[in-house]
C-alpha cells in the first residue's frame, strides 16, 4: 500500500456505545491511504475488543493500549506522538466523520502550505444519530470569538487537523481542562497564542454528536478567561 | 391395482353414470370397480350391463337390502386390489384423483390410509376442508370422508349396526389398530379436492334430521370406543392447534362448532378468537343455560384486538361475557390489565408448554435473534452496528427462525409482553434482552436511549463470552409452564363454587 498522506488519531475512554459507528467512518474514508491510531485509555468496557476487531480487519489501524486510565488529553498526546504522517486529524470516539474528511483536509493543506491547523463545518446528531442541525464553517476570527462571553467558542475541534510539527509548541492540556472536557478549545487558544495560522475550510467536515451532560459551566469560564488573561 | 367398492341404493341413473364414468376415465387404468347393488334395481342394473360390455374393469354383483354398510363388506369379499376404496354412487372423481394418492404414498409408505376433503356439486355451498391427521383429534369428531383409500391390510368389516357416522366409527378402528392417515391438501374451500358430490337426498339416511339425533349417533359410536365422558368441552376456530394443545392436556373433548352440543359438559372452554367468533360463542353460552360452566381463555392478542374496537362493540361484548361467561382466564398480566380495562376480570394462568424434552446446549456459532416493532427499529439496529464482531439475525416477517440456531434473543416491541414461542425459547434455556418484565425476559428500560445500548452491549458479550444454558430460566419455566400444572389450575376452576 503506499505511503499514509495523513493520521486519525482517536482516544476513547469507554465508549462502545458508539465507537464502531466511528470507526466504520473513518475505515470507509474514500481517501485510502491514511492510518489510523486508536488510544484505548484504560477502558473498562469493551472499548479495547471493538478496538482490535477494527485492527484485525484493516491494517491501516493500530492500537495503544493503555493499562490506566490517563484521561483525554495525555491519551490524545500519546496517539499524536505515535503518528507517522504530517498531518493529524483528531477525531472523537462518538462523531461520525464525513466520508471526504480526510482528502478534502490534505488537499486544503497541500494548496495552502502556510496553513498551521484547520477545520470546517459539521453537523450535530443526538444519541440517536439523527441529524439536529447544520452549522457552516465561520471564518477564524479569534477578536470575535473573545465577544462571545459565554463560550468564547472559536471552532468545532472534531473537523480540527493540524500538522504534526506544531506539536513541539502545542499540546493537549493535561489537568482540570482535560478533565472538563475543554483541553481542545485551550488547543486552539494555544495554537493561536503561539503565532500559529488557523485557517478553515468551506466544507461540513463531520457529525458531531451533542449529548447533554452536566457540566461545571462556572468553573470552565474561569479556566477558558484565565487562558485568555481577561479578568474573572 | 386399486379396487372401487360401490354400494348403489336408490340413486338416479344420472347419478351412477356420471359416477361410474369418472372412476373408468382415471389417469390410472390399474383398477376394477365392484358395483354392489343394495337390493334390485332393474334400471340401474341394465346400466351396469352395459358398463360391462364396455369396460371389463367395471362389473357388478346384486344382494338382498340390507345397508349400505352391508354392501361394502359384500363388495370388499369380492375385491383383489391392494388399495380399497369404498366409494359412494353420488361421488364423482377428479381424473387424477388415483394418480394424486399414489404419489403420496410414495413419499410415505408406511400410510395406512390418505384422505382429502371435498367439494359439493353446488358450488354455493362451501367445500370441505379437512384438516391434518392426529390420532387424538380423530377420536374426537371425523375429518376423514368414506371415500378415502385404504391400503388392503388395514381394511376391515364395516358396522352394519350404526345408523350414522359409520365413516368416523370405520376410520377409528382402523387407528385404533395401529393405522395412520395422511392429509392430502386441497386448498382454501377445497378448491382442488379429488372428489365432488351430491348433496345428500330428503331421505338419505345420512341426512340429520335434529341435534338430539346427532347427539345419539356421536354417543353410541362414543360407547362404542369406550369413549370417557369428559369433564370439559373444547372449542375455538380462530386459535385451533392452541386449542386442541389445551384439550388434550386437560383431557377435553374438542368440537369445531359445538354450538349443538348441550350440557353433557361440566365445563366448556373457549380458546381464543376474533370478535364474530365471541359474537357467536357468546349466543351459544346464552342458549346453552346454565348447567354447565363457561369459561374463556384468552390468548392476549384477542383482547386487546377487542379494545382496539368501537366503544358500543366494545360494550356489547364485554357485557355479553359477563352475563354468560363465568370464569375468565388469560396467560399473562398485560392481557388481564387489558381485559379489566374492559370491565373483564380475568384470572392468570399462564399458557401450557408443549410436551417433550428442553434442550441442553446452546448452538456452536453465537447468534442473536433481534427483533422489535418500528418505533424501537432504531434502538435495535444501532446496538448491532456498535457490535460489529457479533452475528445478529434480524427478524423478517415470513421467514422461519428455529430457535435452536440462537443463543440470545434481543426483543424490543411495544406491548411489553412475552408471547407463548418466546416463552418457549426461554424454557429451553435461550438468553433473553427485552423491554419486558417478566421472569427471565432480560428487562432494560429502552426509554433511555444510550444507557439501553450500553447495558445490552454488556449484557451480550458477556453470554458471548461463558456460552451456557439459561438454566434458571428453565427451570422456572419448567414448572410455570406444566402441563400438569396446567390440568391442576383449570380443574380447580371446576371445583370451584
Amino acid at each position: 500500500m503506499a505511503k499514509a498522506k495523513a493520521s486519525f488519531v482517536v482516544a476513547c475512554h469507554n465508549g462502545q456505545a458508539y465507537l464502531a459507528e466511528t470507526l466504520d467512518s473513518l475505515v470507509n474514508q474514500n481517501l485510502r491511504q491514511i492510518e489510523i491510531v486508536l488510544v484505548d485509555d484504560g477502558s473498562t468496557d469493551n472499548t479495547r475488543r471493538i478496538m482490535n476487531y477494527y485492527a484485525k480487519m484493516d491494517k491501516r489501524i493500530r492500537v495503544i493500549a493503555l493499562d490506566k486510565n490517563v484521561g483525554r488529553s495525555e491519551a490524545r498526546n500519546i496517539g499524536v506522538r505515535d503518528a507517522k504522517t504530517d498531518l493529524i486529524l483528531i477525531s472523537d470516539a462518538d462523531d461520525i466523520n464525513n466520508w471526504n474528511r480526510a482528502k478534502k483536509t490534505v488537499k486544503f493543506m497541500k494548496d495552502n502550505p502556510d496553513v498551521d491547523l484547520t477545520y470546517g463545518g459539521f453537523w450535530v446528531i443526538d444519541e440517536k444519530s439523527v441529524t439536529q442541525g447544520e452549522s457552516a464553517m465561520h471564518e477564524f476570527d479569534w477578536e470575535k470569538s473573545l465577544k462571545d462571553k459565554n463560550h468564547f467558542f472559536a471552532i468545532c475541534h472534531s473537523t480540527m487537523a493540524f500538522r504534526k510539527k506544531m506539536f513541539d509548541k502545542v499540546q493537549y492540556t493535561d489537568g482540570e481542562p482535560s478533565e472538563l472536557g475543554i483541553d481542545d478549545w485551550f488547543f486552539q487558544a494555544h495554537a493561536h497564542q503561539r503565532g500559529f495560522k488557523i485557517k478553515g475550510m468551506d466544507a461540513p467536515l463531520v457529525y458531531y454528536r451533542y449529548v447533554e451532560k452536566p457540566r461545571n459551566e462556572k468553573r470552565i469560564l474561569e479556566l477558558k478567561k484565565e487562558c485568555l488573561g481577561l479578568p474573572n | 391395482m386399486i379396487s372401487f367398492i360401490v354400494p348403489v341404493y336408490k340413486k338416479t341413473v344420472d347419478q351412477f353414470t356420471r359416477t361410474i364414468n369418472s372412476l373408468l376415465d382415471q389417469t390410472k387404468k390399474d383398477l376394477e370397480i365392484i358395483a354392489v347393488f343394495d337390493g334390485d334395481d332393474q334400471v340401474l342394473e341394465s346400466h351396469a350391463e352395459s358398463f360391462a360390455k364396455k369396460d371389463m374393469r367395471f362389473r357388478h354383483i346384486v344382494i338382498d337390502h340390507g345397508g349400505a354398510c352391508k354392501a361394502r363388506n359384500e363388495g370388499f369379499k369380492e375385491s383383489k386390489g391392494d388399495i380399497i376404496y369404498f366409494w359412494d354412487a353420488d361421488c364423482y372423481a377428479a381424473p387424477m384423483m388415483v394418480e394424486t394418492a399414489l404419489k403420496y404414498w410414495e413419499d410415505d409408505k408406511d400410510a395406512a390410509f390418505m384422505y382429502s376433503g371435498y367439494k359439493w356439486t353446488d358450488p354455493r355451498n362451501p367445500g370441505f376442508e379437512s384438516e391434518e391427521f392426529d390420532s387424538w383429534t380423530i377420536g374426537k369428531y371425523n375429518y376423514v370422508s368414506t371415500m378415502s383409500p385404504i391400503k388392503r391390510e388395514y381394511v376391515i368389516d364395516w358396522d352394519e349396526s350404526l345408523s350414522g357416522l359409520q365413516d368416523w366409527d370405520y376410520f377409528r378402528r382402523i387407528v385404533e389398530n395401529g393405522g395412520r392417515g395422511v392429509y392430502m391438501p386441497c386448498g382454501q374451500n377445497a378448491v382442488s379436492a379429488p372428489f365432488e358430490t351430491d348433496m345428500p337426498g330428503h331421505n338419505d339416511i345420512s341426512m340429520v334430521k335434529s341435534r338430539e339425533e346427532t347427539m345419539k349417533r356421536i354417543q353410541t359410536v362414543r360407547e362404542k370406543h369406550g369413549d370417557r365422558q369428559s369433564d370439559w368441552l373444547v372449542y375455538g376456530q380462530v386459535m385451533k392447534p392452541d386449542a386442541i394443545n389445551i384439550a388434550k392436556i386437560i383431557e377435553g373433548d374438542y368440537f369445531n362448532q359445538p354450538f349443538w352440543i348441550t350440557n353433557n359438559y361440566k365445563a366448556c372452554l373457549l380458546v381464543g378468537f376474533n370478535a364474530m367468533e365471541l359474537e357467536q360463542a357468546i349466543a351459544f353460552a346464552a342458549y346453552a343455560g346454565k348447567e354447565s360452566k363457561k369459561v374463556i381463555y384468552w390468548m392476549g392478542l384477542d383482547a386487546e384486538m377487542m379494545a382496539q374496537g368501537p366503544y358500543t362493540e366494545v360494550k356489547k361484548l364485554s357485557a355479553g361475557v359477563n352475563k354468560h361467561f363465568q370464569v375468565n382466564l388469560c396467560p399473562d398480566v398485560n392481557a388481564k390489565n387489558a381485559l379489566e380495562e374492559m370491565g373483564i376480570k380475568a384470572d392468570v394462568v399462564p399458557f401450557p408448554r408443549a410436551e417433550g424434552p428442553v434442550m441442553d446446549t446452546l448452538p456452536e456459532k453465537f447468534k442473536v435473534l433481534a427483533f422489535s416493532d418500528e418505533e424501537n427499529g432504531r434502538l435495535i439496529d444501532s446496538v448491532i452496528k456498535a457490535m460489529p464482531d457479533v452475528d445478529f439475525d434480524k427478524w423478517q416477517k415470513g421467514k422461519a427462525y428455529p430457535f435452536k440456531d440462537y443463543s440470545m434473543i434481543l426483543r424490543l416491541s411495544k406491548d411489553g409482553r412475552l408471547f407463548s414461542p418466546e416463552r418457549t425459547m426461554l424454557l429451553h434455556g435461550r438468553h433473553m434482552i427485552s423491554n419486558v418484565q417478566e421472569p427471565f425476559a432480560g428487562y432494560i428500560d429502552p426509554s433511555d436511549f444510550t444507557n439501553f445500548k450500553n447495558k445490552a452491549i454488556d449484557r451480550i458479550y458477556e453470554v458471548m463470552g461463558n456460552p451456557q444454558i439459561n438454566k434458571e430460566a428453565q427451570d422456572y419455566y419448567l414448572d410455570h409452564l406444566s402441563p400438569q400444572k396446567f390440568k391442576e389450575r383449570l380443574n380447580s376452576v371446576l371445583e370451584a363454587k
